[in-house]
């Protein structure tokens, strides 16, 4: 690993304190706050690898992420499945709908893709909360989410069920960090870069696009059940554009195109609504400035901060 | 006419046609290539040379005719496709990956030749026979002293080279070249018309450039393109005398 | 006959709105996600106009000038620095403007629907060939049209639109004729949210004036730009009348699959011709 950036590092460092405050923290809160982060990180961290890796802007991640949650409630209620096997169901439903997604997404670029992203999960939206009333409860939602039933361990407790969050939380980072330095992901890089080199060179440029989306159609829909299992409950709200656009913000907020970024923008993004709504019921307004704030003058995101200021130390260092 | 390819021809296309609309940027082209000779491809601007190029590299869809490589017909093909069928090419504008390091962006080549499905299992690091495969590149375009710089810093004739070293990786039978010498100081021409007889050696090599006697020089034949068609092809000297060319281009030849 | 008073006073009210975000979009290659905000905006400030003064015509009058500052404001603060990166930056910071917008509309307003009604003039319904017909529906069509004419006429026939169109299509050339190019842009922009208000203004009689209206309104202004070609204005009347009649005509036969036609149709157009169904090849952006 000679390319280890030592700034990556640092930033992986910061992740875990984040991921492990629990164990120093008290108080039902801040534990709720923190599983509430490790859920939305597993979803930004799969959506970046669309977009920060892939450069690609999606604006249909709600649907993966909303019908992964209600695979799992109604497997799970309905059908009486089990939690894991149903957590697995609702992956692949969300991997699934995101490379059907894909098949139409793909012939368009650009803007046309994010617009066509949207259009789609919104079809999604309007038939959760409309035709398919029976399945979802329309704007009432469902409530009942179970959660895992493991090893005799009460999973009902937040404290017991953070355990099985940062599980998750660490398989889907560790995952996601072996993709991108893989062939598989240094090729969407390469794509990122020069789309028209890198077809020429000879990637299946479409391929490997729908196969990347797959797999963050998978985070999308893990993380979603995850949410549902962690509030008990699912609702068509969850597909809600809103919801696209709520990702969309962590990741650049924390910096698109790198790991931990994702889960650095996720904690900014959950302390702030935390903060915020206690002391304002505007803070979705003051959330907003926030975003186009940094969207300006730190394109890099919090990550990129992280990096300059590692960057100056290791400078003086060499004084 | 029958539309069967020549056997032999390493790459040729038979009657193909690229229109927009009305207007056809490839009238109707038939030509052989055949193993092994360095053709160049000129004419005046708007004559539809690189339409022509992306029609056989696949950049542009035809409204008619037919493209084969090696006897195979690939005009169905996708240009990842034909590139991993053995057609390379490379593009008028420098196209490299500027965000990675030299070595990076000849590895990236590598893989994209070597496995059919990415593999996603493993570090890149892990794979050896393509960072073999990259700096085997690396030497053949004589840019191993960059190999850790940032692509995007290197100079216009040494991206130019790695242009080209991207294009030769999968040692393809047939190389595309689209003005390989574009912006290319006076000092960098010499290095790259040597780097281009290299890459010809055994090859198949279809060029398009606008100066002269880089052309009259290298070429084993000159192709001369007017308005979507071919207007004269034969030997440099025979170019040279033509009398239609010569009309075509009076005026225009700088 | 109601059925076509309807769908052309919606196709042209959706104009209002589509032809602002298909200038801007001309102009500065930028979708702007917070439209539908703006002529949300001009809606509510058409309620607080009528509230204060009780005068329809003074808010409309004056909302598109306050949605045109805005709109200036947004492009010289946040859109200008960011030409220069990835379009995505852009869409991204309209985004941001969507929750800033409507998060100051809760705020003065709060959660609660308005409505105002039409003007005096408009308040009794006429007789055409035997239906009742709402004159506020035929005000509509009429200011629609007058203002499409004007539109028309202003970007073909007039000194302005010929700068327009050639900063749209080159603006290098244009700046280097010594035409600021960032002063075009700002007009554009601000002329296009203004736009978007009009709309709301005019909109604001005939719906709940609430805070999801931004929203659903968005989705069909991209459905229209889309389907009229991204830039094009001709492409947007054509676009948002057929949308227009569309709508009424679903409302009226099949009211529970509208909302899910009209996705549908969006979706087909971006798929199969997305640089819109009346523009000519080519002109993908």
């Amino acid at each position: 690993m000679s390319k280890l950036q030592p700034y990556s590092v640092a930033l992986a460092l910061i992740v875990t304190a984040i991921a492990l405050s629990p164990l120093v923290l008290s108080g039902g809160n801040a534990l709720n706050l923190v599983n509430l982060i490790l859920i939305w990180s597993i979803f930004a961290i799969g959506y970046d690898l669309v977009f920060g890796v892939a450069g690609m802007l999606s604006f249909g991640h709600a649907a993966f992420f909303g019908v992964g949650a209600y695979v799992l409630t109604l497997l799970t209620t309905r059908l009486g499945w089990d939690f894991l096997p149903a957590l697995g169901a609702a992956g692949l439903a969300g991997g699934v709908l995101a490379l059907l997604f894909s098949f139409f997404a793909m012939r368009v670029a650009g803007l046309f893709f994010a617009l066509l992203t949207l259009a789609l999960a919104q079809l999604i939206y309007i038939l959760a909360g409309s035709k398919l009333r029976d399945l979802t409860g329309g704007v009432d939602g469902l409530s009942g989410v179970p959660r895992p039933d493991l090893f005799g361990i009460d999973f009902f407790s937040d404290a017991n069920y953070y355990y099985f969050l940062l599980a998750m939380f660490v398989l889907a980072i560790a995952i996601a960090g072996l993709l991108r330095v893989s062939p598989f992901g240094q090729a969407l890089k390469a794509i990122k870069g020069n789309e028209l080199r890198a077809e020429q060179i000879g990637f299946n440029v479409q391929r490997l696009r729908k196969s990347i989306f797959f797999v963050s159609g998978i985070y999308a829909g893990m993380s979603g059940a995850l949410l549902a299992s962690l509030i008990f409950y699912v609702s068509p709200q969850m597909l809600h554009w809103t919801t696209s656009g709520d990702v969309v913000i962590m990741v650049l907020l924390g910096g698109m195109g790198t790991l931990f970024g994702p889960v650095l923008g996720v904690a900014l993004f959950e302390v702030l609504r935390e903060w915020l709504s206690t002391v304002t019921s505007h803070w979705y307004g003051i959330l907003g400035l926030i975003f186009i704030v940094c969207t300006i003058f730190m394109p890099n995101g919090l990550a990129g901060i992280v990096q300059q200021i590692w960057q100056r130390f290791s400078r003086e260092d060499r004084r | 006419m029958t539309a069967e390819a020549t056997v032999g021809a390493a790459l040729s296309c038979r009657d193909i046609e690229v229109s927009y609309g009305a207007f056809k940027a490839v009238a109707g082209v038939t030509y052989d290539f055949r193993p092994g000779r360095l053709y160049s491809l000129i004419g005046p601007n708007g004559a539809g040379k690189t339409t022509l190029m992306n029609a056989l590299s696949g950049g542009v869809p035809l409204s008619r005719g037919q493209v084969t490589l090696g006897g195979k017909d690939i005009t169905g093909l996708a240009p990842h496709a034909r590139t991993r069928a053995g057609l390379g090419r490379s593009f008028q504008i420098t196209q490299i990956f500027p965000g990675m390091t030299v070595f990076e962006n000849l590895r990236l080549a590598a893989q994209a030749h070597r496995y059919r499905l990415q593999p996603f299992w493993n570090a890149v690091g892990g794979f050896r026979e393509i960072a073999r495969e990259a700096e085997r590149v690396l030497a053949e375009v004589g840019l191993e002293q960059f190999a850790s710089v940032n692509a995007g810093n290197l100079s216009h004739g040494d991206q130019r080279a790695l242009d080209v070293g991207l294009t030769m990786l999968g040692d393809p039978g047939v190389v595309l070249l689209d003005e390989p010498l574009a912006g290319v100081g006076h000092g960098d021409a010499a290095k790259a018309v040597a780097l281009i007889r290299r890459l010809a050696e055994g090859r198949t090599v279809l060029l398009i450039e606008h100066n002269m006697d880089v052309v009259m020089d290298i070429s084993d034949e000159i192709i001369v393109m007017l308005a979507g068609k071919i207007l004269a092809a034969g030997p440099p000297e025979e170019i040279r005398h033509d009398q239609r060319v010569r009309n075509a281009y009076l005026g225009e030849d700088e | 006959m109601s059925t076509i008073v309807i769908g052309l006073s919606m196709g042209l009210l959706l104009f209002l709105l589509a032809a602002g975000l298909t200038l801007i979009f001309g102009m500065l290659r930028v979708i702007n996600f917070a439209h539908g905000s703006l002529y949300m905006l001009g809606a509510y400030c058409a309620y607080q106009i009528v509230q204060t003064t009780g005068s329809f015509w003074l808010g409309l009058l004056v909302a598109p000038f306050l949605a045109a500052a805005i709109g200036a404001l947004m492009e010289r603060v946040a859109l200008r620095p960011v030409y220069a990166r990835d379009h995505v930056y852009q869409l991204l910071l309209t985004f941001g403007f969507i929750l800033v917008i409507d998060e100051a509309v809760r705020l003065f307003w709060g959660l609660e629907y308005k409505q105002i009604a039409p003007p005096d003039l408009f308040s009794e319904p006429v007789a055409i060939l035997g239906s009742q017909v709402p004159t506020y529906r035929l005000f509509i069509i009429g200011f629609g049209a007058l203002i499409a004419a004007g539109l028309f006429f202003m970007l073909e026939r007039s000194r302005y639109g010929m700068v327009i169109r050639a900063a749209s299509g080159d603006p290098e050339m244009v700046q280097t004729l010594g035409i600021s190019v960032s002063r075009i842009r700002t007009f554009v922009f601000a002329f296009g949210s203004g736009l978007a208000a009009l709309g709301g203004v005019v909109a604001a009689p005939l719906l709940p004036i609430e805070l999801g209206m931004g929203f659903s309104v968005i989705i069909d202004c991209f459905i229209v730009v889309v389907i009229g070609g991204l830039g094009n204005i001709r492409g947007a009347v054509l676009g948002a009348l057929l949308i227009g009649m569309t709508r009424a005509l679903g409302y009226t036969y099949a009211p529970s699959w509208v909302e899910f036609l009209t996705f549908v149709l969006l979706i087909a157009t971006l798929v199969l011709r997305p640089e819109g169904l009346f523009s000519r090849k080519g002109r993908a952006a």
